[in-house]
This record gives C-alpha cells, structure tokens and sequence, in this order.
C-alpha cells in the first residue's frame, strides 16, 4: 500500500560556508579570509500527505527555497533525511523526477523561440513519454489551462500571465503526483491571479495532485493551501490549518458598518484605525481586550444602523504580524 | 484515489533499460532543437556570411602567398590549404565550443535547477541542445561553402570513396565529442571558481591555433604538429585533415588520439560532475 505521505523530512538540516570579504586597502582580497557558516535550515521536521495543498512560506532568506530545492534534488542536505514520492531526492533523482513537477516563477522551461506545443513534445522526450501520449495529454492541457487561442505562437510572444499558465501546464505532462511551485503568480494581474488559482485548485481536487505551494502572495495561500507552514530563520515557526492562522495568531476583527444617514463624527472607543467615508465606516476591533458583541451592540446603541460586517483580518496582515512577532 | 500511471519511457516501450531511456531523450531533444534552429533562416544566414567572409579572406592570402612560394609547401596545394581553412570554419558554424557559455549560465544564474528536476542527465541534455542547433547551422554551411569552393577551386586530387567518406564521417564527429567534452569539462569549473572564463579563452585559443584555423596542421614544424596531433585541442579538429596526402595512412593514428582523449575526458567529467552537483548552489538556496 502506498504511503499516505508524499513528502517525509527528518531533522533537516542545510549549511552553506562562505568566506567573509575584509574591509581594508586595494590587497586586503589577498590575505586569508575566514570561513564562515550559514546555516539556512536548521533541523525542520514534516510530512505532506497525499492531495494535501500546502502553502510553505517565509520572509526573504528564511530557507523555504533551500528547502524546496532539497526536495526536488537540486540541492544537498547537510544533515538530516528526506523522502518524497517515496525516493530520496539525492540519490535517487532522475527516478523521483518522474514523480515530481516544478515550476519556478522567475525561470523558463519554455523553448524560447518555438510555440509552446513544441515544448510539449520536448518534455515528452525528457520523460520518456510515447508521442502519441504528449499528443492526447497535451490536448488535455492546452483545454485545462486555456492555452489554445496562442498554441501556434512562440513562447516569446506571449504575456506573462500565458506564459505561467504554460509553464504549469508544460509541468504537468508526465502526471507528476506532487507538483513545488515557487512563486508561481508572481508579475501576474489578478485577472491572471484568479484564474490561475482556479485552475490549480480543480486540478488538486479533480486529478488529486498534491500541491507545494511557496508564494509571497496571500491570496494564493488563502485561495490554494488548506495547510501553511512558515519558516523563519531556518526553522518551523508556524504549521497549522490555513484558516485557523486568522484566529490563532491575530485577535483583531475587521467591521464595515453602513450608517442609514451620514455622521461627522463616529466615536467607539473600542475601536481603532477608524476610516469613515459617506456613510460607511470600518473599522479594527482587539476581541481579546473588547468583547465584540458588547462592541456591536455599543455600535447599534449609539447609531442608526442599515447593515454591519464582521471580518477575520487579511491573511497578509496575519502573516506580516508572524513574520514580526516569531 | 487512484493515483497517475507513470508515463515513463520504461512503461511504454518495455523497456528498463536506462541507456535506452536516455539514448530516446537525447535524440528526440536534438530532434526539437535542430526545429528551433532551422526556424530561424535569418540567423543562419548571417552565420554564412560571417563564414564566408572568413573563408574568403584566408582565400585571398593563401592565393597570394602561394603564388610566391610555389605549387606545394610541405608537400600542400593551395587547394588542399583552402579546404583544410575552410573545414575548420565549417566546424566551427556548429559553435559546439560555446557548450561553456550555456553551462557557465545555467550555473551563474540558478537556471541550472530547472534542468536537474528533470529525468535526463544535465550534461547530455546540454549537448543534445548543442548538437541539434549546431548540426542545423553546419548541414546549410557545408552545403554552401562546399558548392562554392567546389565550383572555384573543386575538389583536391586524391580517393574519395565510400570509405574515405565514412573515415571523414567517423573522425568528424569524434571530434565533435572532444570539443562537447572538452569546453563542458572547463565550464564546471563554474562550481569551483567565480568565472571560468579566463580557462575558456586559453582553450579556445589553443584549438584555433592547432586545430588549423589560419594555417593547416600539414604546415605546421614537426614539434608543433606533433604537439598538434597529440593534444585534445588538435584532436578536435582533425576533420580538417581529411584531404591531407597521408590522411589514409594517419587514420588509424588520428582516431586512436580522438579516442584516448574521449576515455580521459569522460572519467574526468564523471568525477567532477558528481562533486560539482553537491557543491550547487543557486539563488534563493
């Protein structure tokens, strides 16, 4: 029976020396430098279970891509085990390769000049696959990822956001069963965002392709990823359900109260960031020091009222607010 | 959930076998790479007329300097001298030698990772993309520079039969090997040190010089011509000895160096490859 987790990581651990530059005159590159050690994981422990959406994130330099670079073989690890797709990335790579799709948002897999059915059948030979096979998967793709209106045009030409839709397209030709994707919304308007999104999370509930996300973007983590885990400083600070993160980590409650008449004045001092405009209002409310029901009702009490809002905050305040405080 | 079916080569064609595998994905790789070279009319073109203007100086001098000197030096005609020149810059339209700017890149800027993700081994996907780009430019040089000279100069006296062709086929593409091996062994020196291309010059320099680029190896002193022969900068350029006198006697010689030096090449790159890929490092990890 297969294992129920897709990726297993045991107390890994990833080291990179570097020697420090001296400060001094025109020859200080000559003497000897000393070697120093940064350590850009440090001992982390997981699983991802099968079909599970991760988002895997972190501030600049907290070690999600040394990580992720670890699982799709591409880089060493210093200390520690790793499995994924049930092969070890280092040993094992060309075999985990046909388990594994990666997309790197700042980096093309595209044949720049040609149009991108041409890529299709290059990834078909990468994998080994049969070209009657490319044909009818790519068919497949080309309708999933709404490729067709620029199928005959090469890759150059087309926009970014075609673009990315192709490269996740091109990504998923061998079926791979875990699919790392690293920035993949990045430059993208949010039409594109949308769409993409959408695609991505039918394609999770639809084939059941587990999908590792890291993205500096909340709104693919809040749209995609049942599950988030951040990283900072090379180690696991946060791993929980993506919607318990709101409750968990932030006590603030976003309100949007519409008045039945405009009011020059609207004063709750239990509420801050108070931002008034005609006759709406929003509002931040700290529910561990206000209670909100007692909020609201101070609110219905002292206005005339025609509809009130009541909204967990923005998943990026939240992570900005992890990012700050862990 | 049932889960995908592998889509491996192994599933599809019965097969396990991994030299198999890889033979399939080198050629089909080359097959889509020579389609994107030959999309590009333009370019090849004017790789032509760089060639051309190459060849067509070395022309000139030659014609010149042997009308001095006499029908033969060292025992070389001008035709033979026209064609050995002209064989080198045919060679080099395939631009193999920039093999070293494509892997110095793809280490430089992390691109690197896209392709070790992939079933294929890095460097044979590399000269896969090489090849099937450079055989796309040479097959339209040859053809052109071989018509031209054919109907100027024609065809040096000597036998050109079936085999002499296949003698020329066989040494023309061990040396093409060498030039892949060769420049790709000095780009992993990209892993080691910040630029490698100090090393790529010297190479690149010697191969012009030995390989016969403005004078063919025939004329070289017998100290250089040895040094010529029997070092892998020579070596990759054999092809350019192919209407030599004593080609036919020299053959056996001239593929026992492409060999040795293939062998040695190999075991060094196999040693490198394997610690290069542990010292990897791109950006963002």
């Amino acid at each position: 029976m297969a294992n129920s987790f897709i990726v297993e990581v045991r107390k890994l651990s990833k080291e990179f020396s570097y020697t420090e530059k001296i400060s001094g005159g025109v020859f200080s590159s000559f003497k000897k430098r000393e070697k120093k050690i940064l350590k850009a994981v440090d001992d982390i422990s997981f699983n991802v279970a099968r079909g599970e959406t991760l988002a895997f994130i972190g501030p600049n330099g907290a070690g999600k891509s040394t990580t992720i670079k670890m699982l799709t073989g591409i880089l060493h690890p210093s200390e520690g085990t790793l499995r994924v797709a049930g092969h070890s990335p280092q040993t094992e790579r060309e075999k985990l390769a046909y388990h594994i799709g990666t997309v790197f948002g700042q980096r093309s897999q595209l044949v720049f000049n040609l149009p991108i059915i041409d890529s299709f059948e290059l990834f078909g030979y990468i994998y080994g696959i049969e070209r009657e096979a490319v044909k009818k998967k790519s068919e497949e793709l080309i309708e999933i990822f709404d490729l067709a209106q620029f199928r005959d045009q090469p890759v150059r030409k087309l926009s970014l956001g075609q673009r990315m839709r192709s490269e996740i397209a091109i990504s998923l030709l061998h079926e791979p069963e875990i699919i790392f994707l690293d920035e993949p919304t990045i430059g993208l308007d949010i039409v594109a965002k949308k769409n993409l999104r959408k695609t991505l999370t039918n394609l999770n509930k639809e084939k059941g392709t587990t999908i590792f996300l890291t993205s500096h973007d909340a709104g693919d983590i809040e749209a995609l990823c049942e599950r988030t885990i951040i990283v900072n400083h090379g180690k696991i600070i946060v791993d929980r359900p993506t919607v318990e993160l709101s409750n968990e980590y932030l006590t603030d409650k976003y309100l949007r109260v519409e008045l039945k008449n405009k009011s020059d004045v609207f004063e709750i001092p239990e509420c801050r960031d108070v931002v008034a405009e005609d006759n709406i209002v929003t509002m931040k409310v700290n529910t561990k020091k206000y209670p909100l029901n007692k909020v609201i009702g101070k609110i219905l009490r002292k206005y005339d009222i025609k509809d009130i809002d009541v909204n967990d905050a923005p998943l990026e305040d939240v992570i900005s607010h992890i990012y700050e405080h862990r | 959930m049932t889960h995908h079916s592998r889509m491996s080569l192994a599933t599809y064609m019965n097969t396990d076998s991994r030299f198999l595998a890889q033979a399939y994905s080198f050629f089909g790789i080359l097959k889509v790479s020579m389609v994107d070279c030959l999309a590009h009319p333009k370019r090849i073109l004017s790789n032509f007329l760089v060639l051309f203007v190459r060849v067509g100086v070395m022309f000139a001098l030659y014609a010149y300097a042997f009308k001095y000197v006499g029908r033969n030096v060292n025992g070389i005609s001008f035709e033979i001298a026209i064609w050995s020149i002209a064989i080198y810059f045919i060679i080099l339209a395939t631009y193999l030698r920039y093999i070293f700017v494509d892997i110095n890149t793809d280490v430089v800027s992390g691109k690197i990772e896209t392709i070790v993700t992939k079933p294929v081994n890095y460097l044979l996907y590399r000269y896969a993309l090489k090849l099937g780009a450079g055989l796309g430019d040479m097959l339209f040089v040859l053809i052109a520079v071989s018509l031209i000279l054919g109907l100027t100069i024609g065809i040096p006296a000597g036998t050109h039969d079936l085999l002499w062709v296949l003698e020329v086929i066989l040494i023309t593409v061990l040396g093409m090997v060498i030039t892949l091996l060769m420049y790709s062994l000095i780009a992993l020196g990209s892993f080691w040190i910040d630029n490698a291309r100090p090393f790529f010059w010297i190479v690149d320099k010697l191969v012009l010089v030995l390989g016969g680029s403005y004078v063919p190896i025939a004329l070289f002193p017998i100290a250089i011509k040895l040094f010529a022969i029997y070092s892998p900068f020579g070596a990759s350029m054999f092809a350019t000895y192919i209407f030599n006198p004593d080609f036919a006697e020299k053959f056996v010689t001239l593929v026992g160096v492409q060999v040795m030096w293939i062998l040695v090449f190999l075991i060094l790159i196999k040693f490198v490859f394997g610690r290069a890929m542990k010292r990897l490092s791109v950006n963002g990890g």
